[in-house]
């Protein structure tokens, strides 16, 4: 990869503004005297280790059913306690990680190509391809996006990869309608006009020239959407309509739990947590990197 | 403005007859049967055969399709398979407590957020500010459903303060029907007693469901007084020596109103799927768990009608908000 300097000065090389390193500096510099963002990003590091390898954190086998045990609070063997059917709590809530994290990720990710592909032809195309993409994406922004997403899954029936789909279904137009907007604005600047000028085709001058620069709001957007994610797979999940058992995942493990609250305060809190603290540590990095990324609504 | 209206309600055309063909078609692709569902384990071939002859499910989709809409532009949104009910009986029966739900949540976070709002606009950077800021971080990081499931632990398994589920208790008689809003109906029937319980049963399911809204209302109102705070209009009521109240109720607030309305209006898509959550956690009979229910069932008719409703809801108070602009902002009349 060029570096950006280099590609700024490259002859005929795209005329791109990236963020410049000292914007990042002052930027980071900033994390450093706000300890929330600091610790957020801390947590953020560490979750995504967790996802890697969550064997590495605990001993336990997230889906041991040990009847000997059932709805033990928590202790030093068993940190979180455990659930119904005597499986360490700890453990699940470890291996759910993967389940949360990484389907969030995927959906935002998948969402963000199909939007963007879609708003950006509309947005440099123009004319009837512009105006027929925009009523679909109308149309899809027009429903409640849990409310679809449930009615979806429960056609295609419960389960984590129908989910997802139906997640991205009901997410793209999003990304589609951010994009488009991006693309129209971007594509009026002077240094479109001169790489036409130049001679360059309409592909180059999209993907090389536009798309580029309407990269920072389309990162801000997803990070904070991760964290969207991660809730709504959860709600989805929570409802049964997500992962299915035994896999431990973390809305599942609330909807368990909440039948056994006279017993085990403990099964339904501790996953649940592990939810809202990877949302809290989503949206405070997202926020930063907003901060760095478009200081102008820095207040 | 009746041209917009006008406009506005033939646009849900389409969005509807979309909504319907998105569903159809995906509810008659799944492998399982709900007629098998509804009939249970023990039915014969025969019972089968009967109740799918009955359903009309034997014809190709397109024509169940047609059928359809030609129901609903009617307003029968056909039977469900479960019940054997029509669907807008289901429907209507489950309205009126999630219309409880909601309106206790919108009003109770309205009146919690806004003041909240100003209050942090006239502070800023003071500890009503930092406190609001702590508020929406916490708010918009909890999963509702936790939420519910925290305060059940809380207020029902540990203390026993307040129940965990239904509308009223087992022993109480639902009072007559005028609304299908126990507390309505119960205040208006003069019967004290199922009022106060029905308003206890009622606490924790719109704690939970305001708590969507809380805090973003309080955001927004905040960023939107801060705005007008600095405008002529606010220095010259000062000046005249109005009351600082007066200045920022009236003056000041009004003008801040619409922002305020448009983010209230987008959200709604939220606090539908809020009431869902909070439904199913306080076995509070709405459409939302009535939704759930048909989903665990396949009851796809009620499940589309379910869709129906939620969608046309949804367009109607984004078109309420509209006209509510021009009623509050008359620059804004079209």
């Amino acid at each position: 990869m060029r570096s950006a300097v280099a590609s700024e000065r490259g002859k005929g090389g795209p005329l791109r503004k990236p963020v410049p390193a000292a914007r990042w500096a002052k930027g980071l510099s900033w994390v450093v005297r706000d300890p929330t963002t600091a610790l957020a990003a801390v947590v953020m590091v560490l979750l995504v280790v967790v996802a890697a390898v969550p064997q590495m954190f605990t001993t336990y086998d997230p889906v041991q059913i040990n009847p000997g045990i059932r709805l033990e609070g928590p202790s030093h063997a068993h940190v979180f306690g455990t659930d119904h059917l005597g499986r360490d709590l700890f453990a699940r809530v470890v291996f759910g990680t993967r389940t949360s994290l990484g389907t969030s990720a995927l959906v935002v990710l998948f969402a963000a190509l199909i939007g963007v592909t879609v708003g950006s032809l509309a947005g440099y195309g123009g004319g009837l391809v512009d105006e027929a993409l925009m009523r679909v994406v109308d149309l899809s922004l027009a429903f409640p996006l849990l409310v679809l997403a449930m009615a979806i899954v429960a056609a295609l029936g419960p389960g984590l990869r129908n989910a997802m789909l139906a997640l991205i279904f009901v997410w793209w137009s999003q990304y589609a309608r951010l994009a488009r907007g991006l693309v129209l604005q971007v594509r009026e600047r002077e240094f479109v006009t001169a790489a036409r000028a130049l001679g360059a085709s309409g592909v180059t001058i999209l993907y090389r020239h536009i798309l580029p620069n309407c990269f920072p709001p389309l990162l801000v957007k997803a990070t904070l959407d991760i964290a969207v994610a991660v809730l709504v797979t959860a709600s989805l999940s929570f409802l049964g309509l997500g992962v299915l058992p035994p896999d431990p995942d973390w809305g599942g493990m609330v909807s368990n739990g909440r039948t056994f609250i006279l017993d085990a305060w403990w099964y339904p809190t501790f996953p649940g947590l592990a939810i809202f603290v990877t949302v809290m540590a989503l949206n405070l990095v997202g926020d930063t990197i907003r901060d760095i990324l478009d200081p102008r609504i820095r207040e | 403005m009746v041209v917009l209206v006008v406009r506005r309600l033939i646009a849900l055309i389409p969005l509807l007859l979309g909504v319907t063909v998105v569903l159809f078609v995906l509810t008659h692709l799944l492998p399982a049967d709900p007629v098998r569902v509804a009939l249970g384990q023990d039915a014969t071939p025969e019972q089968v055969r009967a109740y799918r002859e009955e359903l009309q499910l034997n014809t190709p989709l397109w024509q169940q399709y047609i059928r359809y809409v030609g129901n609903l532009i009617r307003g029968d949104f056909g039977k469900s398979i479960i019940s054997r009910r029509p669907v807008v009986q289901d429907l209507r029966a489950f309205f009126p407590a999630t219309l409880e739900l909601t309106l206790t949540s919108i009003i109770f976070s309205s009146v919690v957020a806004i003041p909240l709002g100003i209050s942090a606009a006239v502070n800023r950077g003071r500890w009503v500010d930092r406190l609001a800021q702590i508020l929406s971080l916490f708010t918009a990081s909890m999963p509702v459903f936790w939420f519910g499931v925290l305060l059940q632990i809380i207020f029902y398994a540990r203390s026993g303060w307040l129940p965990a589920a239904d509308r009223l208790d087992a022993d109480l008689t639902p009072p007559a029907t005028i609304t299908g809003m126990y507390t309505f109906d119960s205040l208006v029937a003069g019967d004290t007693a199922v009022f106060f319980n029905a308003l206890k049963h009622l606490v924790l399911p719109a704690l939970v469901l305001s708590n969507i809204n809380l805090a973003i209302l309080a955001r927004i109102t905040r960023s939107s007084m801060l705005d007008v705070l600095g405008e002529g209009y606010v220095v010259t009521a000062r000046a005249k020596g109005l009351s600082e109240r007066r200045v920022l109720y009236r003056h000041a607030l009004e003008n801040a109103l619409v922002p305020i309305i448009t983010i209230a209006g987008m959200r709604f898509g939220d606090l539908m799927a809020g009431a869902i959550l909070t439904e199913t956690i306080f076995s509070w009979p709405g459409i939302g768990r009535y939704a759930v229910f048909s989903i665990e069932r396949i009851d796809y008719p009620a499940l589309i009608g379910f869709a129906v409703v939620a969608t046309l809801l949804y367009a109607l108070v984004n078109l309420g908000v509209d006209i509510m602009y021009a009623v509050i902002d008359p620059r804004m009349r079209p």
